[in-house]
């Protein structure tokens, strides 16, 4: 059991900045992304015991705390993920892709920041934590389709920005 | 999980913030003493955590301290009833011997003074609420007070005798029978008068007094206990005071209404965050509670008081926070025009309410970046059920009054009835827009919560079965009604005065 601040200095050390990007992508700025993670570090050193090295890795247990401790923040700050499910459709522009290549990952990351709360969320869910859009619709208690067109209209703004920048 | 299901876009984004990247200047790598920070955090939520059991303890605690006074009054009671029926001899006999020298202690000369006439009934209420099995134990006890308590009767006799003028052969009367007559003669109706050997007295002074002898004065009570002083319990007939008890049994249950007033306030903790828009909201309100209970009587003074209540609550409050227009919460309806979707969470004393508002535009009014103000208001209604378990000590009693003290436990619920929601949003002065909708969420709130309560309150007894009571107190929240006591977030504890009246009514 890892009790002591050195040990959990060591596991701070090792995970922070990965703690802190999965906090960053979900916050609006580098405040609330502290926040987050100041919540989650407690979550996760005062639920040390209950992590199962037979169920996963630890980077990947200490992770998810982080995102969920992420879409709480955004649930009791900004958002509520509840919005109109109209029909949306928008025309993918490809040529857009390669300019990801030369955006360094802070610039990606601000990116998303800057997208709307729920936007931001689904399409980290979605396109970073791997889930499909029933789960995560079971997760933010919206339904499938309404987390599908809000990850097209995520897609639509970043598309959007990218021209601006590019 | 393959990677098939994402499009270009989708893989470069994952490729590149899916997987951790180091340090670039510093950006992705929080502040030093973050840890130092958080861990300290960690060890102040251990310590309140190991602190709110306090709480339960003291309650528990109050209740234990409460029930073995009880029990040690009780066993008191039963050892002086133990002590009672070693007295035969001793210092009874020794004051009964005492007395004999001077005076014929079973034969006292009485008589009747319209002065000190009582009512029998009352005398009987009185010998009732004090119990006169107390009254026996107390004063068996206490037998250096018997000498003086029977010179006490029998001067009292003499001097009412004297004043009366009756003469002295008219008016002996045996003590015993002096207390069957005054119950025997409660119905006002029967007055059977016998001796120690419950032999019947003839007296034509009593026979022509019997309306009067119903109200027997003081002297009843008075040579009643020096009765009890010169008998040893096996002596002593005592079927009268069976009857009493049969009679106290008959009341042990008595049930009640109460209705009253409330004045509450509410204690929030944990507002100082920097995203709080809370700006004021009343600490104090004024409301109403109406409730049943029933009281057990579990001696002379101890009562076992069960209550069940609702109380109503209204609590306003205001909130304000300065927004950043952003042009991605622009939307745009089916007929064109635009909206400005503002997402509002605010925390609310009773609760969180997370909802989306939309403000309509002009076109080019607000561009990205401008700062709006938004001012909101709610009003919510509330009403709590209690349901209180708790003791009642009745400190002293004075003819029909009673005067006690209460303290106990209750568990709340709590559900809100009607909600309000007003908010507005401003641009350099200009109100865009106000609104008013209901919310239909509320979050964040425990809505069972705990409390304790101390009472003071006078007890008027109009009659045996009814009574009127007047008690006030001080309710105290113990655990908060939102977040269970997170010491991170918000927290409220409501405390109340209230005030009640009371019917009861005993069967």
């Amino acid at each position: 059991m890892l009790r002591n601040r050195e040990a959990q200095g060591k596991l701070y050390t090792k995970y922070q900045t990965a703690w802190f990007m999965i906090s960053m992508r979900y916050a609006k700025n580098r405040d609330d992304a502290l926040d987050v993670l100041q919540n989650a570090l407690i979550k996760i050193f005062s639920k040390l015991d209950q992590f199962d090295v037979e169920k996963g890795s630890f980077k990947s247990w200490s992770s998810k705390i982080v995102v969920n401790e992420s879409l709480m923040f955004l649930r009791k700050h900004s958002y509520e993920f509840l919005t109109d499910d109209l029909e949306c459709h928008f025309n993918l522009q490809d040529e857009t892709e390669n300019a990801l290549d030369i955006l360094s990952t802070e610039e990606l990351t601000r990116m998303i920041q800057n997208l709307p709360a729920g936007y931001r969320a689904i399409f980290n869910l979605y396109v970073i934590e791997g889930y499909n859009h029933q789960e995560i619709g079971e997760m933010l208690e919206i339904s499938a389709g309404t987390s599908k067109s809000q990850f097209f209209k995520a897609k639509k703004l970043l598309r959007k920005r990218l021209e601006v920048l590019i | 999980m393959s990677d098939n299901k994402y499009d270009d876009l989708e893989k470069l984004f994952r490729s590149r913030l899916k997987n951790e990247s180091p340090a670039e200047n510093q950006w992705n790598v929080p502040p030093m003493g973050m840890l130092d920070s958080a861990l300290d955090q960690l060890e102040e939520d251990k310590e309140t955590k190991r602190r709110f059991p306090i709480w339960w303890f003291a309650g528990v605690l109050l209740f234990v301290v409460l029930v073995s006074f009880y029990i040690v009054t009780n066993n008191k009671i039963e050892k002086i009833e133990s002590e009672l029926s070693q007295l035969k001899t001793s210092d009874i006999e020794k004051a009964k011997q005492d007395e004999k020298n001077e005076i014929e202690v079973d034969k006292i000369q009485i008589s009747l003074d319209e002065e000190n006439l009582i009512p029998v009934k009352e005398v009987f209420h009185d010998l009732k609420k004090k119990s006169a099995i107390e009254l026996v134990k107390t004063n068996k006890l206490q037998t250096e007070a018997i000498s003086s308590k029977i010179n006490d009767t029998r001067n009292e006799v003499k001097s009412i005798t004297s004043k009366s003028g009756i003469s002295e052969g008219e008016t002996i009367v045996s003590l015993l029978p002096t207390s069957s007559l005054m119950f025997d003669g409660a119905d006002g109706k029967n007055i059977s008068q016998s001796s120690v050997k419950n032999e019947e007295i003839n007296s034509s002074f009593l026979d022509s007094k019997k309306s009067e002898i119903l109200t027997f004065s003081k002297i009843s009570s008075l040579a009643l206990s020096s009765i009890i002083q010169e008998k040893s319990l096996e002596e002593l007939d005592t079927r009268w005071l069976d009857e009493i008890e049969i009679g106290s049994n008959k009341y042990r249950f008595s049930y009640y209404l109460f209705g009253g007033l409330n004045l509450s306030s509410i204690r929030m903790t944990n507002v100082e965050s920097s995203t709080f828009s809370l700006i004021n909201y009343d600490k104090n309100y004024l409301g109403f509670q109406i409730g049943i209970g029933t009281k057990f009587e579990l001696s002379q003074r101890w009562a076992l008081r069960a209550t069940s209540s609702l109380n109503q609550m209204k609590n306003e409050s205001q909130f304000s926070e300065t927004l950043i227009y952003n042009e991605d919460q622009e939307v745009v309806d089916v007929n064109g025009n635009l909206f400005y979707e503002s997402n509002l969470y605010i925390e609310s004393p009773m609760g969180g309410y997370a909802t989306s508002a939309r403000f309509a535009l002009d076109n080019g009014q607000l561009v990205q970046d401008d700062l709006m103000k938004n001012k909101t208001d709610v009003s919510e209604v509330f009403r709590i059920w209690n349901i209180s378990l708790g003791l009642e000590y009745t400190a002293f009693s004075h003819s029909k009054f009673d005067f006690f003290l209460a303290a106990g436990l209750g568990a709340n619920y709590l559900w809100r009835l009607d909600q309000e929601m007003k908010t507005e949003l401003s641009f350099e002065d200009d109100m865009l827009m106000n609104k008013s909708f209901e919310s239909s969420t509320l979050e964040h709130t425990k809505k069972f919560y705990l409390s304790a309560f101390a009472n003071v309150g006078i007890r008027y007894q109009v009659n045996d079965s009814f009574g009127v009571e007047l008690s006030s107190g001080f309710n105290r929240g113990l655990s908060s009604m939102r977040y269970g006591n997170d010491k991170n977030q918000p927290n409220t504890y409501l405390n109340s005065v209230p005030l009640n009246l009371s019917m009861n009514y005993k069967f």
